[in-house]
């Protein structure tokens, strides 16, 4: 039973008891008093929430050159050539430029062009190494595989970082990817290719 | 005698404001200790009871849902459910900004300083279903739920009922989160999407 109804049933007793006005009045003047349950039934309240997501539009990677190391003389010893993502070239060992520069391809780093969400930042991943295939000159079949070693990442936003950059204002920016070509010795003549994968993430 | 009331209000049920004390009349017809014991039991009705008001209920955002960063290639859906678990289709993640659950407080003020133990029902709705879009993104909310389904569970369209026990303060508050799932289509650009949603409580019953 509830509280209230219990009050009603104690001024109905007094009354009949009492059967004075006055102690009608007290005793529900008690039994309000005393009761003070709060009820508020039908009462309601409305709060406005929200949700939030940022989307950003999907990075978008073209190449714009790829990485050549050039062509070069391999001696009698092991040699390295070295081209570095600023597009330095070093030459190690027994191997030498090939080419006058400017009469044939000279060796560079590769590019990227990437768009994404202006001023987010990304970042750029390139496995350790990857083995370039040839096919000996002339045609006669294929060459022993070489080694592409220490790939390396530069972005033009944020040189030095090793693959960390953002993007401008207008969503873009470049990278460069350079490498180490190891030339063992003796090696006959032949042209080499390698797919270097490259990743491209926000970070 | 008469007695007459001023700026007392009594709710369903028996609730009493006592801000303003009421006021006695006698008549030449009562003895004066009449008048005075009503005085003497109204004054200590009264007490207790400081400055009373009418109950309310109230509902507060503690936190927003979250839904973080996400790559959209061209259209996909994020999902946080109540409880933070977060299922992802045709969306990807990026960075590491926080995702979780909306969280709400739904506050009942009892109005006055009684002690006495109320159980609170209130019936809850959440409701945010339409369409936005910036630029070339849209988004849509839908399947709102929260942590609390209540002894009757959940209910159709985002209602759902909630029990405040063995209330004993002034106020008393109940906290509960909700998840929702994200839509999104993407034709261009990005955005920073906010989506309104509205939680309200309705109080069903207090006893």
């Amino acid at each position: 039973m509830s509280s209230h109804s219990v009050h009603r049933l104690l001024f109905w007793q007094s009354s009949e008891m009492m059967g004075a006005p006055v102690l009608r009045i007290i005793v529900l003047v008690v039994a309000i008093a005393s009761s003070a349950p709060a009820f508020a039934a039908g009462s309601s309240a409305e709060e406005q929430g929200r949700a939030q997501a940022e989307i950003v539009r999907p990075l978008v990677v073209t190449r714009e050159q790829d990485l050549a190391f050039g062509a070069v003389f391999a001696g009698n010893v092991p040699g390295l050539v070295t081209v570095t993502a600023s597009a330095r070239v070093v030459y190690q060992g027994g191997v030498e430029a090939a080419c006058v520069q400017g009469l044939c391809s000279a060796p560079h780093p590769a590019s990227f062009l990437v768009r994404g969400e202006p001023g987010r930042s990304y970042r750029v991943e390139v496995p350790d190494s990857v083995q370039a295939t040839g096919v000996l000159a002339g045609g006669s079949g294929p060459a022993a595989a070489l080694t592409v070693a220490g790939l390396m990442v530069d972005t033009i936003s944020t040189p030095g970082t090793g693959g960390s950059g953002s993007l401008d204002d207008s969503g873009q920016d470049r990278f460069t990817v350079g490498g180490t070509l190891q030339i063992p010795a003796q090696q006959p003549a032949a042209n080499y290719r390698a797919s270097v994968p490259v990743i491209v993430t926000y970070g | 005698m008469r007695l007459k009331s001023s700026g007392q209000h009594i709710g369903t049920g028996g609730d009493v404001s006592l801000c303003q004390m009421p006021k006695l009349y006698r008549t030449s017809r009562q003895p004066w200790w009449v008048c005075l014991t009503l005085s003497v039991m109204l004054v200590l009705a009264g007490m207790g009871q400081a400055c009373a008001k009418a109950p309310e209920i109230t509902v507060t955002t503690n936190l927003p849902l979250r839904f973080g960063t996400l790559l959209v290639p061209a259209s996909g859906s994020r999902t946080v459910s109540s409880g933070g678990q977060i299922t992802d289709s045709g969306v990807f993640a990026v960075g590491n900004d926080p995702v979780g659950p909306a969280q709400f407080t739904v506050t009942y003020d009892r109005g006055n300083e009684s002690r006495r133990s109320l159980t609170i029902k209130a019936q809850v709705f959440l409701s945010g279903n339409q369409r936005f879009s910036v630029g070339g993104v849209e988004g849509q909310l839908s399947q709102l739920e929260s942590d609390i389904a209540g002894a009757f569970g959940f209910l159709t369209g985002g209602q759902f009922y909630l029990t405040i026990d063995d209330c004993r303060e002034r106020r008393c508050s109940v906290t509960f989160t909700v998840g929702a799932r994200l839509t999104v289509s993407r034709s261009a650009g990005g955005a920073n999407l906010v989506v309104p949603f509205s939680a309200s409580a309705t109080v069903l019953a207090v006893f």
